[in-house]
């Protein structure tokens, strides 16, 4: 376990478990950012999931897991806020209009569109797609974390990609050569 | 390993890598290419996602005045005790569950791929005669027209194979119907499970057909005409 002290006053921990939070909290936060295409949604997933890993801090047995154990906490606590507050789906357009700035910081125009493309993928597409990419999950861990089959953690992830190739302009054309012609359909 | 093999392993990860993705890939400068984007696409992704954060400082979360570590070990164990009986009754609910379904992995496998499909288009209008075509010639399959009309489409990817997996509005209400050449059952099946009705029914030369439900459909009925609207394309050679 990773020793720390419970702190009542709120101020910062100085100690190495309020180190490791403070540390990876804009990774958390980027990674909830990416689940629930809100800030202040992502802001308040983080605080939850940060005081749920600090009241289970003695789980975490190894320090070299805790970035995995802690995406792993977001991740589910940005579940549980759907399930508590049935969040109603999000419109894509006023959440693009909403973020542009932030999105667009540091950031090119062939990156916003990408990231804009990112934002208008559908959940089930986009989120084992944030999974891998950003939370560096393997596809057996995105399969059991979302209580999928790994056949159907590969396909989404396959579909996430065949959209974000119509950005660059790149055909999902899956015939290599012709007479083949069983290449898997992207979307309907 | 063919061209769609390499385009699903790729396209869901594109540093996959294994003597026979290889092999394909020294043979097939398409499969090359593709991995080439994918890669490239992949990175540009990748500084999509790492949006800017601002650190600012973290404030360790106010904790209640009675919290000790000894407190936690507790209820740690105590929810040890209670995570280890809720999985021997999703074990056994599992193993019921199982039971109720025949040729259970097959019935099973497909209830579990409707589950947690994705449907992210409205369902209204029928879909386009091409788009059954192209989908149905995938698994080498040609499908007559039929009656209720089909409200969507894609090929899906189960048990390891590519296959067609449409819906049908029906006067009752939607139907899953999902064609699997590579499989087969002696006679009809019927089954049960997470809130849909279904059948497995044989197809000569087509292997089997998967319909199910979640409303009232007369799922035999459907069964008959799709099955009958159903055939083989002749092998093309050198695919």
């Amino acid at each position: 376990m990773i020793q720390s002290r419970p702190d009542e006053s709120g101020e910062p921990l100085g100690d190495a478990f309020g180190q490791l939070l403070e540390s990876v909290r804009p990774e958390l936060v980027r990674f909830a950012y990416w689940l629930a295409r809100d800030r202040s949604v992502a802001e308040d997933v983080v605080q939850e999931a940060m005081l749920r890993a600090w009241r289970a801090r003695a789980e975490l047995k190894d320090a070299a897991a805790a970035r995995h154990w802690l995406l792993t906490i977001v991740r589910r606590e940005h579940a549980r806020l759907y399930e508590r507050k049935r969040l109603v789906t999000v419109d894509v357009t006023e959440v693009i209009a909403r973020e542009d700035i932030a999105l667009a910081r540091a950031g090119d125009g062939e990156l916003l569109d990408l990231r804009r493309a990112i934002l208008r993928l559908p959940d089930d597409y986009r989120e084992p797609l944030v999974m891998q990419v950003l939370g560096g999950y393997s596809t057996a861990e995105i399969a059991k974390e979302m209580n999928l089959s790994i056949p159907a953690v590969l396909t989404r992830l396959f579909r996430a990609r065949n959209r974000l190739r119509e950005i660059y302009g790149l055909t999902p054309g899956l015939d290599c050569e012709p007479g083949h012609d069983k290449g898997l359909e992207g979307t309907p | 390993m063919n061209c769609s093999d390499v385009h699903l392993t790729l396209g869901a990860e594109p540093s996959a890598t294994s003597p026979e993705l290889e092999a394909h890939l020294r043979e097939c400068a398409a499969c090359a290419q593709f991995r080439a984007e994918m890669q490239r696409l992949d990175e540009k992704i990748r500084r999509a996602l790492t949006i800017d954060i601002p650190a600012h400082e973290f404030r360790a979360p106010r904790l209640p005045a009675t919290y000790t570590l000894t407190k936690t070990q507790d209820r740690s164990r105590a929810r040890s005790w209670a995570l280890a009986a809720s999985v021997l009754l999703a074990v056994a609910v599992v193993l019921v569950m199982w039971g109720a379904l025949p040729s259970h992995s097959l019935a099973a496998d497909v209830v579990s791929h409707v589950v947690s499909e994705t449907v992210d288009h409205p369902l209204g209008e029928p879909v386009d005669e091409n788009a059954v075509r192209s989908v149905m010639e995938r698994a080498g399959l040609r499908l007559d027209p039929i009656n209720p009309s089909i409200v969507f489409i894609r090929t899906c990817f189960i048990r390891g194979r590519l296959v067609p997996h449409f819906m049908v509005r029906t006067a009752d209400g939607m139907a899953t119907v999902m064609i699997l050449p590579d499989e087969h059952v002696k006679a009809v099946e019927r089954f049960e499970g997470s809130g849909y009705k279904g059948l497995l029914i044989p197809a000569a030369k087509t292997g089997s057909i998967a319909l199910l439900s979640r409303a009232n459909v007369d799922l035999e009925h459907y069964a008959g005409e799709i099955r009958r609207a159903v055939h083989s394309l002749p092998e093309k050679s050198g695919s």
